[in-house]
């Protein structure tokens, strides 16, 4: 490609930015009759948990299959369908949550002269990471659905393991076999069941 | 005629904001900017006479005082640097940390260009230097922006203008400079007005930004938040671990 695209680009890259700063501040703005002023300004205190342990009731599928053997088909799909967007609210709802913190985390640490660069980049690059997995989980839930998406992780977990445990016991001519894991099997109506082998 | 009527507008727009900031007493408030700004006025008025009446001498006057004022322009990343983050040490001390990191970053090519060079020039052209030095300013200015936009600091009206105005300035200027660069001479005519009329937009900015003098606010619940950086620290580890732990548990079977 051109090098000069790459310095148009960057010219663009800058004018885009300015644009998105603008729009966020206008946007504080806006919001801050109504959801800021209610704000509590206090460092950030212990987390609420209430809206995290809710996630493994939304992916979890027994409620699904029950739903599934008991009602017809169109039924099932639909509940489906609800619960699909139960999580994708739930995910939003989590990355509200974390931006809340690592907001209020922003505004007590600015001001404060002992902040450490390294460790501030550190957790600006875990967060970083937390939303990049949030922003796939989102997708992957909005194409697929919770139930599907939780037995695709957790069959990612269980391969995870299943290498680490060959690396471990030093065997890498061991062939991967799908009889070591633990599978996420479905059944012909989409439901998951998890079978240990 | 046009070209003439951009420049006369140039010239009083650049006045009215530094009578404005003489009358309402903030000159002294912003010192990089305004002598900046007056730099740039000043070499708008010098160079039409030398125009007018030594033609000869106007190509190497007009490019060696673009690059004092261009020099001149770090000012202006630095004043904004200054007053946004002086009530700020923390946010201060991660731009004292990140800033240098990407200087040297965008510094570095042009080094390796001008050493390359026989000239001891990193561009092979004016334009060429001068859109990479534009590059290295534009880089500083945002990651100041991104900086500011992470911490969430109060700024007040000029500042935002000040921010808005040369960061559309360093953005049009990056882009039309390749595309002078690139073009060549086909594009001589549309730059000599594209790069006036930009200016122009950046000193309406200014303008309204600066017509008063508006400080960042204060803000009275700061006093209450976490004195403990490390406890601070702590805390949100902890919080966000919380979230992690909670969503692998979610999805693990």
């Amino acid at each position: 490609m051109n090098p000069a695209l790459y310095f148009a680009l960057s010219g663009a890259g800058v004018l885009v930015l300015l644009a998105i700063w603008r729009t966020r501040a206008m946007n504080r703005r806006f919001l801050a009759g109504d959801y800021f002023a209610g704000e509590d300004h206090s460092a950030p205190s212990e987390p609420d948990y209430s809206c995290l342990e809710l996630g493994s009731k939304i992916f979890d599928s027994s409620d699904s299959v029950f739903v599934a053997r008991e009602t017809s088909p169109r039924f099932a799909r639909r509940f489906r369908e609800e619960r699909t967007g139960l999580a994708l609210e739930w995910l939003s709802q989590i990355r509200r949550h974390t931006n809340r913190f690592m907001h209020l985390h922003a505004r007590a640490a600015r001001a404060n002269p002992d902040l450490r660069a390294k460790d501030e980049i550190a957790l600006g690059f875990d967060f970083l990471i937390f939303h990049l997995t949030m922003g796939m989980l989102y997708c992957a839930v909005w194409l697929r659905g919770p139930f599907h998406v939780a037995g695709l992780v957790g069959y990612s977990v269980a391969v995870g393991r299943h290498f680490k445990e060959l690396a471990r016991d030093g065997l890498p001519s061991a062939p991967f076999s799908s009889e070591n894991v633990v599978v996420a099997a479905e059944d012909p109506r989409g439901n998951r069941s998890t079978v240990a082998r | 005629m046009l070209s003439s009527a951009i420049w006369l507008a140039g010239l009083a727009l650049e006045g009215a904001l530094i009578v404005r900031a003489m009358q309402g007493r903030f000159l002294g408030r912003y010192p990089f900017f305004y002598s900046y700004l007056a730099s740039v006025l000043f070499r708008s008025a010098a160079l039409v006479p030398i125009y007018r009446w030594w033609p000869q001498a106007y190509r190497s006057a007009y490019w060696y005082s673009q690059f004092l004022v261009l020099v001149l322009g770090c000012g202006v990343v630095w004043e904004i640097y200054r007053t946004a983050l002086s009530r700020y040490p923390g946010a201060a001390r991660m731009a004292q940390n990140v800033l240098p990191f990407f200087f040297v970053l965008s510094f570095s090519r042009m080094f390796v260009k001008a050493w390359n060079s026989h000239k001891w020039l990193p561009g092979a052209t004016s334009l060429e230097t001068e859109r990479d030095l534009r590059i290295v300013q534009a880089v500083l200015l945002a990651s100041l922006i991104t900086l500011l936009a992470y911490y969430a600091v109060p700024m007040g009206r000029n500042l935002k203008g000040m921010i808005l105005g040369y960061g559309f300035f360093l953005g049009t200027s990056v882009i039309h400079l390749t595309v002078r660069d690139y073009l060549g001479v086909t594009f001589q005519h549309a730059w000599a007005y594209i790069q006036p009329i930009a200016y122009l937009v950046v000193l309406a900015i200014w303008l309204v930004a600066l017509w008063f003098y508006a400080p960042a606010p204060e803000l009275e619940a700061e006093s209450r938040l976490e004195a403990n950086y490390q406890a601070l620290l702590a805390g949100t580890r902890r919080q966000l671990s919380a979230a992690r732990t909670s969503l692998a548990r979610t999805m693990r079977p």
